[in-house]
């Protein structure tokens, strides 16, 4: 899919199949929404904890994304001839999302044989 | 644009407790259900877990009857290619052909209080397979 169309893309819909055969997933619940901004912070904490999905910030869109997570699957070589599941722990210079109600420098790339998604985590 | 949203903060009022789908598909290939389902804080702190259950374990035929009744309740004989999460109690049904049904937890008809229903049991089944792989 091209970047110009993730956003017609649907909750869970593919955004980019790579070479070795493994599928990024859109994930709407992690991504940006505007309101996030005016939440105080119980709010905040619950609508970014594990059941509704910590969410990236504003930057971090679903084209970066998408880009971030291709260039980590190719460089830990995930293939769809991956034994198992697997999963990697990414911390960065810049703030990336919110997780349970805290800005977070962390993310977590999952790979189920089959699909890829990744969101933020607690640092 | 507001995106108004109204949340739930008594534990009491979510009907969505964890154990949760997060992702959920069958491999034929690997004749193996994949569950990446949202941990009980009891079972793992991470923000989800994945449950992978063959053909050969016990799991997998309760888990085979809750995914084949999950297709006759989302219907159009097409079989599901993935169930996605999307939230709280919200579900994306993708179907073969690309078809996509969503089911939202505040939904008052039946199919979509058993679609959720459903998705909860797959949901536990896979926690108890996750927790039995770790201890067996």
């Amino acid at each position: 899919m091209d970047e110009a169309n993730f956003a017609n893309a649907p909750d869970g819909g593919a955004l980019r199949t790579l070479p070795g055969g493994l599928v990024i997933v859109r994930r709407k619940k992690h991504e940006w929404i505007e309101s996030v901004h005016k939440m105080r912070h119980e709010k905040l904490r619950v609508f970014t904890d594990k059941v509704f999905g910590s969410k990236f910030v504003r930057a971090w869109d679903l084209a970066r994304v998408t880009n971030w997570i291709e260039e980590q699957a190719l460089a830990v070589n995930w293939t769809r001839e991956l034994q198992e599941p697997k999963s990697i722990v990414v911390r960065l210079p810049e703030i990336v999302g919110v997780a349970d109600g805290e800005r977070v420098h962390t993310i977590r790339m999952v790979c189920d044989v089959r699909y890829l998604h990744a969101y933020p985590v607690e640092d | 644009m507001s995106d108004v949203i109204d949340l739930p903060l008594e534990d009491d009022d979510r009907l969505y407790a964890t154990p949760l789908v997060d992702l959920l598909y069958y491999d034929e290939e690997r004749c193996a259900y994949f569950v990446t389902f949202v941990p009980s804080d009891e079972v793992s702190h991470e923000s989800t877990e994945i449950s992978v259950v063959q053909d050969s374990s016990p799991e997998f035929v309760q888990l085979d009857a809750l995914f084949g009744r999950l297709e006759e309740l989302v219907g159009s004989n097409q079989h599901i290619v993935r169930v996605v999460h999307q939230g709280g109690g919200n579900f994306a049904v993708h179907l073969l052909g690309g078809a996509v049904k969503e089911f939202m937890d505040t939904e008052s008809n039946s199919v979509g209080h058993e679609v959720s229903d459903r998705l909860k049991q797959i949901a536990n089944v896979a926690e108890i397979a996750f927790r039995l792989a770790r201890c067996p």
